[in-house]
């Protein structure tokens, strides 16, 4: 068998990021393992806090700069390293590139979604929370996401932000309210869900 | 409402709030409706939350443009795994395509319902015209020739002469000229019982005119010299010499005697495989002006700014490529129904935007005449250009008819699409309507 046939489907972490480090012939296959595995999360982490065009540039420099890390250093937990870069790079992407926001200057018109079944709502939605969650405070932003996108406890987001538990509570809290005061023309059409 | 209860909702759903809260949470919600009602909606906010995290996901390709960017070779069982997660990541864009292109699914695609019975009703009536021969007058087309397409005409069927034409010869003039008399055209060819018109000239004038063609030929003969020279010079390869008037023409002694002195094979002799000399389109520039009454799709819920000298209409100057192709620049304005939506920011809240702004636009035109010697042609008109917020594309289909050589009226139906960028979101707004214009070659 080939090495970059090998799958490492049951190897911990530890084995994979020796692999890496020590440039193995496998270190390719150990390398796309651990991709496999934590590409989801540092993904919804990226494209959560940077929207979906930034938020991929984020996610392919995490991973280059694991892949550097795991070569050098040794690594004891896998996702909290790829957390920390991701966050790292996020706030350096973020700094950046500017986001502005564009708004139209003509008189809106309020306007609930229709009520319609099927594919399209769904997505509509999804699009509505990305637009609510650029609208947030980045810190507050960032504590939303790792509470409800990478579902860290709130301890786990007053070390990895270095602020204390309540600020990350006051956050949280803050997030939802504005988030809900957002799509509050909306809120009411999610039934469905 | 208390703000101590609804914090404490929020606790609850974080799992946050201690056991000897809970009863009191539970005796208030239990009494207090609008804080059920905060329950809710909390819940909901969550749920989607939790909806929209499983979302996302990285775009399409990114492993291997990381393994790429490492210098890394993709293992084979990562091949192998991620072709289907891939296909199934490019697969996403399509579907947001087909149902978030508008504000409504439906409107989608009952568009595009729309879109595609009109091309193929487009399409088969242009079949159905061109299979019946209805613009080339049901006549055959002869080798290496154009069908001369008013041959079965009323035109021409009361005129017996036509006879004498050969079966590529091609009338183009319609309006203003009646008819053309072939340089070819032999004594044989003449019908002389068939010159009403000359008959009753001479009848009005028995004086002036001969009563016959032989005698009037006979006449000229005595009162003009041979033109021997010019029987020597060589003829055009013209077909027809136009004349000024039928009787004079058809009967003029000088063409057939010139014509009949010439040696069988000096005779001029058309070339059916040359350009038409008298073509409509010549090599200048085609000014044109258009109107199009449109509605847009789904139809327009907020009316269109008012310009009255200038709205909804078209100026194109295209230059002649060939025949039936030419291609220019098409200025124009049109109203486009918007629908996307935006954030308030005193209300942070999230709206939707509905407005018809009347948009310049501007753009390369290229128009495709399929028949154009006749005096009707299906025309074809594709337009790629711009507004001010994004890319246009127009389509018209419709029938053109010749009033002269040089000016021409156009009746069609005429489909435009403007594509533009809200926030990240494409967004098109189509409109369909009908087309009426008139060009005129410069």
């Amino acid at each position: 068998m080939q090495p970059d046939a090998i799958t490492y489907t049951n190897a911990s972490d530890e084995q994979l990021l020796l692999s890496i480090r020590l440039q193995k012939p496998t270190a390719n296959a150990a390398f796309s393992e651990l991709y496999d595995r934590y590409h989801g999360r540092v993904a919804k982490y990226c494209i959560a806090l940077l929207g979906k065009q930034d938020g991929n540039d984020a996610f392919q420099e995490t991973f280059v700069k694991f892949y550097h890390a795991a070569g050098r250093t040794v690594v004891e937990n896998v996702p909290a390293m790829l957390t920390t870069i991701a966050r790292n790079v996020c706030i350096d992407l973020k700094r950046r590139r500017k986001h502005t926001v564009v708004l139209d200057d003509d008189t809106p018109q309020r306007q609930s979604i229709p009520p319609s079944s099927g594919n399209y709502e769904q997505q509509e939605l999804m699009r509505l929370i990305e637009i609510g969650l650029e609208y947030l405070d980045f810190d507050i932003r960032e504590a939303f996401v790792l509470r409800h996108y990478q579902d860290l406890s709130y301890q786990e987001i007053a070390m990895l932000t270095g602020v204390p538990e309540t600020t990350v509570t006051k956050r949280i809290w803050r997030a939802k309210e504005r988030l809900k005061q957002v799509l509050s023309p909306f809120i009411n059409d999610l039934n469905q869900l | 409402m208390n703000a101590s209860f609804r914090e404490q909702v929020h606790l609850y759903c974080e799992g946050l709030l201690p056991e000897y809260a809970e009863n009191a949470l539970f005796a208030e919600l239990s009494a207090n409706s609008d804080l059920r009602a905060e329950m809710t909606e909390h819940l909901k906010l969550l749920a989607a939350v939790k909806s929209h995290a499983a979302s996302l996901r990285p775009a399409s390709g990114t492993k291997n443009a990381l393994f790429a960017e490492l210098g890394l070779s993709l293992p084979q069982s990562a091949v192998q795994s991620a072709t289907p997660n891939a296909a199934a990541a490019i697969t996403l864009p399509q579907a947001a395509v087909g149902t978030g292109a508008t504000l409504g699914g439906q409107s989608t695609l009952f568009t595009v319902f729309l879109s595609l019975f009109s091309s193929v009703a487009t399409a088969f009536a242009v079949l159905f015209f061109l299979q019946t021969g209805w613009f080339q007058g049901g006549s055959k087309i002869t080798d290496g020739g154009a069908p001369p397409p008013f041959q079965n005409s009323s035109l021409l069927a009361s005129d017996p002469t036509n006879q004498a034409f050969m079966p590529h010869d091609t009338i183009r003039e319609t309006t203003t000229i009646v008819r053309y008399v072939p340089i070819v055209q032999n004594a044989a060819g003449l019908n002389t019982t068939n010159h009403s018109d000359a008959d009753g000239i001479q009848a009005s004038h028995p004086n002036s005119l001969p009563t016959n063609d032989s005698e009037q030929a006979s006449q000229q003969a005595q009162e003009l010299p041979m033109p021997t020279p010019i029987a020597q010079e060589p003829q055009p390869s013209y077909p027809y010499r136009r004349s000024t008037h039928i009787s004079a023409s058809s009967s003029n002694p000088l063409s057939q005697e010139v014509n009949s002195s010439l040696p069988l094979h000096e005779r001029p002799v058309s070339n059916t495989t040359e350009a038409p000399i008298f073509s409509r389109t010549k090599l200048g520039i085609i000014a044109g002006i258009r109107g199009v009454r449109s509605r847009s799709l789904p139809e327009a819920t907020v009316e269109a700014n008012s310009y009255p000298l200038f709205n909804n209409t078209a100026l194109s100057l295209m230059l002649p490529l060939s025949p039936t192709g030419a291609l220019g620049i098409e200025v124009g304005q049109e109203a486009y129904f918007l629908r996307y939506r935006t954030i308030l920011p005193e209300q942070e809240q999230i709206v939707g935007i509905e407005k018809n702004p009347v948009l310049a636009w501007a753009g390369v035109s290229y128009r495709h005449t399929f028949l154009p010697n006749d005096l009707f042609s299906p025309v074809m008109n594709f337009t790629l250009g711009g507004t001010s917020i994004g890319a246009m594309g127009r389509t018209m289909l419709g029938l053109q008819y010749s009033i002269d050589t040089k000016t021409r009226c156009t009746l069609g139906v005429e489909a435009s699409s403007l594509l533009y960028i809200h926030r990240d979101v494409w967004n098109f707004s189509p409109n369909v309507g009908i087309s009426y214009g008139i060009s005129f070659e410069l």
